[in-house]
């Protein structure tokens, strides 16, 4: 159990991650059994699950840099290692900038948004933005994260 | 236009993450031609704003369940018992194992993952080269996404607006008919290199192994009979496809323990982040490429040129071919859609019949270099070089490529049972 408990413990991205998708999967089979067997819809577990899977996605964007897993072209591998590590740095580097430019457009939306609430739960939208701007934080966090180990020689990728 | 697809090309190929490159490309496009920079995040939100794309963490999750109990090892008994008898026994138990896994899951990648390593090693261990092994095992990886369930037909049934139960229904003949094609590619191999036979079980070891393995088999027949019922969405068969798998590792099982269910957790979030990021990113993409017109100017030149729907057909395969080169399954779906659709109206091409179209070649695009997923994982697992691998894969295109041909040319390969069930 210590394993992927610990594991859990130490990268929060993946807690929140798991906890939205353990609730999301919840709500889910709740309103199967409400929509069947009680023959009632609850409105608000359609909205509660799409904005789960919105947040999971963003902060589960984190975890995908973490462990490189993100799809991707490696041609790195092919390359004399001397190639290869700038190579990496530089595919970092547009990672976070792209990351990061989305991130400042998912802070800068928030007063637009001022004034308008999700059709089932009444959320504030600004919430929502401000989750996938949170999320996307944490993926510029570990982005750094892995340049830093690459300038400092503790990884080549 | 030309800006835009440069910045993709260029983002690819110095290894960008796919959905860094799709949105960074976006982004160069959004600054260059002075539209509002928030117009980024919000169609990266709201392109993943959306219920039916709810079964992708779902489906994601029960054939992650499936693969981490022991259910795996059951199936490949059960197909070992059913065909390891014939010539070439392993290569035949690798399809049929392939065959009854991709009823649970919706990757060709997890299909390769889970079961492509226990069919390697089961392989070489009776002495089967390994070209041939690796090869079979990433051919036969590709049934996952035609048979259902299938995340690639969920992603294109949400970008074409098409039925996600008649995709589902429409997988089915041309997923059996590449397990029959490779069944007699390794029939003919077995004769000429004298593959070795396995023993043969007797049937009541057969029905033990039936019995054995038979809630994992009810797993798609709940799906698929939810979906074409109409009892439920696609998105609520996911979800009970997930308790399902969840229920069966706890209790019939008992194959689960607490850290098992929750590697199975992370992995599914991991998993599920990459995949719909792609989906957001190529939400915006597509924003910009109707901006651009872009349907309507393929639409103009393919009616220049052409007048037949089977020559509409064939050029909309060779583009998708040489997509599924350099590009991610989803992706391409996710941006080739919104262009192809107005040319399949005007040339009266069924959407549906063209998703099963679209998965197969794209299906041949995860096998082929430089970009191919499948040769990656298989070359990986193999510890062969990546283009040893990819020539050891080269021969098994072809059942593929045959079922594709007969797919795209004979409407009724894949149209006849969403007809039967669905309309």
């Amino acid at each position: 159990m210590t394993g992927p408990l610990t594991s859990l413990a130490r990268e929060p991205e993946d807690a929140v991650c798991v906890l939205l998708l353990c609730a999301i999967f919840a709500v889910m089979i709740l309103s199967v059994i409400f929509r069947y067997v009680l023959n009632d819809s609850l409105v608000w577990a359609e909205e509660f699950a799409r904005f789960g899977l919105i947040v999971i996605s963003f902060a589960g964007s984190a975890t995908g840099f973490r462990r490189d897993s993100h799809i991707r072209i490696d041609l790195a591998d092919m390359l004399p290692a001397a190639f290869a590590r700038p190579l990496n740095l530089l595919v970092l580097l547009v990672s976070l900038a792209t990351v990061g430019f989305l991130a400042l457009q998912a802070v800068r939306i928030a007063p637009v948004l001022a004034n308008s609430r999700s059709a089932a739960l009444e959320m504030p939208m600004a919430w929502l933005y401000a989750a996938v701007a949170a999320g996307l934080a944490g993926a510029m966090v570990r982005i750094l994260m892995r340049m830093a180990s690459l300038l400092r020689g503790t990884s080549d990728r | 236009m030309t800006l835009l697809f440069g910045a993709l090309v260029l983002l690819l190929l110095i290894g960008a993450p796919v959905f860094v490159a799709i949105a960074g490309a976006s982004i160069v496009y959004i600054l260059a031609n002075g539209i509002p920079p928030l117009i980024a995040i919000q169609k990266m939100v709201s392109g993943l704003d959306s219920f039916p794309l709810l079964c992708v963490p779902f489906f994601i999750l029960a054939g992650s369940l499936m693969n981490a109990g022991a259910i795996t090892d059951r199936l490949f008994d059960f197909a070992h018992r059913m065909v390891g008898h014939w010539k070439g026994g392993l290569g035949h138990v690798n399809i049929l194992n392939s065959l009854i896994f991709s009823g649970m899951s919706g990757t060709a990648i997890a299909d390769a993952g889970g079961l492509g390593a226990m069919e390697i090693q089961a392989m070489r261990r009776r002495g089967y080269d390994m070209p041939f092994s690796v090869g079979l095992s990433a051919a036969s990886a590709t049934m996952g996404p035609v048979i259902p369930p299938s995340l690639p037909m969920v992603v294109y049934g949400f970008a074409a607006g098409a039925s996600v139960g008649q995709l589902f229904l429409a997988g089915v003949i041309p997923g059996l008919l590449m397990a029959a094609a490779m069944h007699v590619q390794v029939a003919w191999y077995a004769r000429r290199r004298n593959y070795p036979v396995e023993e043969r079980a007797t049937w009541s070891e057969r029905l033990a192994a039936l019995q054995t393995s038979g809630p994992a088999l009810l797993m798609p027949i709940i799906i698929m009979g939810g979906i074409v019922l109409g009892i439920a969405t696609p998105t609520e068969a996911a979800a009970v496809a997930a308790a399902y798998a969840l229920l069966v590792g706890l209790f019939v099982y008992r194959s689960f323990d607490g850290a098992t269910i929750l590697r199975s957790l992370i992995e599914t979030v991991e998993t599920t982040a990459v995949v719909m990021l792609m989906v957001g990113a190529s939400a915006l993409f597509g924003w910009i490429l109707v901006r651009e017109n872009a349907a309507q100017e393929f639409t103009r030149v393919m009616l220049g040129a052409i007048n037949e729907p089977w020559q509409a057909l064939l050029v909309l395969n060779v583009i998708l071919l040489v997509a599924g080169m350099f590009l991610e399954t989803v992706a391409i779906i996710l941006i080739a859609v919104p262009i192809f659709m107005p040319v399949l109206n005007q040339y009266g091409i069924d959407p549906v019949h063209f998703g099963v179209v679209m998965v197969l070649n794209l299906m041949i695009g995860l096998m082929t270099p430089p970009i191919g997923l499948l040769l990656f994982v298989m070359a990986k697992l193999a510890g062969m070089d990546f283009y040893a691998t990819f020539r050891a894969c080269l021969p098994f295109l072809i059942p593929i490529f045959l079922v594709l041909l007969l797919v795209t040319f004979v409407p009724a390969v894949s149209l006849t049972l969403p007809t039967f069930f669905m309309r």
